[in-house]
């Protein structure tokens, strides 16, 4: 009866917010009502290794800019991209990034950044608060929503400048219409935003031609705000009636600044998890980097290579995971001689050149859902906006963290 | 020679190289064929450059055909060529990024929609 009654709280909690949130994805219970307590010193050790882990990255993105078209294609970025990926339209490289990060013996270690696209934005700076709140914790992330609006607010304004925009930008929020998260999130971006012109437009309710881009009421945007749709998948987009690959149109009419966009071009850059290679065999070779540099990477970043050799030499286990994949799709661990430790269900990502990834388990914790206590494992998210660590956040679930992991909010010890 | 190495010697040969001397970057030098693949049970003789598909081919005597190939800086079996995303390199050297000269995709002066098509494939933000 114990944890029924467990069910009835959450579900009392939950239902006021479920007109523009996900307490639940896939069918499945994905919103916790339950925190998980860690002390202020540890957040900060979160919040920085996450914002110098972001300045390696960025420092990285802004060598990579200036490399052959045969470089980024052995990164793995689609030969569509590579004039889009130049583009320097802003100072931050991402607004709104995230670095996932797991707690070690030897401190925090990153697993990589998602640049381009994170989501789980909401469940850590909002929801997060609404139930530390309720469980009577003292939230980590209060008070970042506001750096959160001044940051959209400035990305959008400087994509609008870019393009050669003065005035008031007409700004699209869009996404997947029927993905509850996605366009929840957006509508949350927007919301937040508290900027005037704006709507939200499904990405099948926009239309492109010659000129420009347009919303479902065929007006003009001047920025578009894609948090959501990445670019590997927009390259892919076409008009079923003409055949006009309207993805590519799109790229083409960002690099000739007809529309701006958010996250900017260089979030993309950042989006292969070949970048993590780069990284660690310029460290290796005591290259490009500071010393102080290097120490943070040796501190903070995994052995990543593009092959598993390096790996299985050492009898050392390894993660195998697409340069362009999300949400533990396609991903696998395997044992220190070659073999299949756990294989993610998912594989859609087949197709994108595999980088290898010494492995690190994942912590373990015990958690309250609907269906009882369940020991699970532990991720930990760190959103850098502008650069800046920010909220921070705990997913849940299997040994790879997957579209069936929670989300378990965090809130402060003592 | 590995991906890794290769990936490696590029940027510090040319792209570090401009970085480091305060000079201007330039661009990264390979050569037409890249370097034959050095993998540990694949014997060296083996290798075909097939200069159609743009990528070295492992063709061992009886192996029943054309079971691996190298592309992408991995060994691949030769079914990925089905996959959705395979494109060999020489394929994007004939130019398919967008560029910000003159528009290549539009003929008339109709709207064209189909965003949010190129999911299907699988994802969505992450």
């Amino acid at each position: 009866m114990l944890f029924g009654n467990h069910a009835e709280k959450r579900e009392k909690f939950y239902a006021p917010l479920r007109k523009d949130y996900w307490p639940e994805l896939y069918d499945m219970e994905y919103s916790l009502l339950d925190v998980h307590l860690v002390s202020q010193e540890e957040v900060d050790e979160i919040r920085l290794a996450a914002e110098r882990v972001g300045k390696i990255f960025a420092k990285t993105a802004d060598m990579l800019r200036k490399a052959d078209d045969q470089t980024l294609w052995e990164l793995d970025f689609p030969a569509e991209t590579y004039e889009y990926i130049r583009m320097k339209t802003m100072e931050p490289e991402s607004v709104i990034a995230r670095v996932d990060l797991v707690r070690t013996p030897d401190g925090y270690k990153v697993l990589e950044i998602n640049a381009d696209t994170p989501t789980f934005i909401k469940e850590c700076f909002h929801v997060n608060g609404l139930v530390c709140r309720e469980l009577g914790s003292k939230d980590p992330n209060r008070g970042l929503e506001e750096r959160l609006t001044t940051a959209v607010r400035q990305a959008v304004m400087d994509s609008y400048r870019y393009i050669g925009g003065t005035g008031i930008p007409y700004v699209v929020f869009a996404s997947h219409g029927d993905h509850i998260e996605d366009k929840f999130t957006s509508l949350y971006l927007k919301e937040l935003s508290g900027l005037v012109n704006t709507t939200y437009c499904p990405l099948d309710g926009l239309r492109i031609d010659e000129d420009g881009l347009y919303d479902q009421y065929n007006r003009r945007i001047d920025v578009l705000y894609r948090q959501t749709y990445p670019v590997e998948n927009l390259i892919h987009d076409y008009d079923k009636d003409t055949g006009i690959p309207v993805g590519k149109a799109l790229l083409e009419h960002i690099v000739k600044r007809k529309v701006g966009v958010v996250n900017p071009p260089s979030a993309f850059l950042l989006q292969s998890k070949g970048i993590q290679v780069v990284i660690w065999v310029l460290h290796e070779e005591g290259k490009f980097f500071t010393p102080e540099e290097h120490r943070w990477i040796e501190q903070y970043m995994l052995p990543t290579y593009f092959e598993p050799e390096w790996f299985i030499e050492d009898e050392t286990p390894y993660v195998k995971k697409p340069c362009f994949g999300r949400e533990g799709d396609t991903v696998s661990i395997y044992h220190g001689d070659g073999s299949l430790m756990y294989a993610d269900k998912q594989m859609n990502y087949t197709d994108s050149a595999p980088v290898y990834q010494e492995f690190v388990e994942l912590p373990k914790t015990t958690v309250r859902t609907v269906e009882g206590e369940k020991e699970a494992h532990v991720l930990t998210g760190c959103f850098l906006i502008s650069g800046k660590a920010s909220a921070i956040g705990f997913r849940v679930g299997n040994i790879i963290t997957d579209n069936a992991s929670y989300f378990l909010p965090v809130g402060l010890r003592g | 020679m590995r991906k890794t190495n290769k990936l490696l010697a590029a940027l510090v040969g040319t792209v570090l190289a401009g970085s480091l001397s305060g000079c201007g970057p330039q661009p990264v030098s390979y050569q037409d064929i890249p370097p034959k693949p050095q993998i540990d049970g694949y014997e060296d003789q083996y290798w075909k450059w097939d200069e159609e598909d743009g990528e070295w081919e492992y063709e061992p005597p009886g192996g029943g055909g054309m079971p691996w190939f190298f592309y992408a800086g991995a060994l691949h079996r030769s079914s990925i060529r089905n996959t959705p995303g395979y494109k060999p390199y020489s394929s994007i050297k004939s130019g398919s990024s967008v560029k910000s000269g003159g528009s290549s995709f539009f003929s008339s002066s109709g709207k064209a929609g189909g965003f949010g098509s190129g999911s299907g494939r699988g994802g969505f933000g992450g």
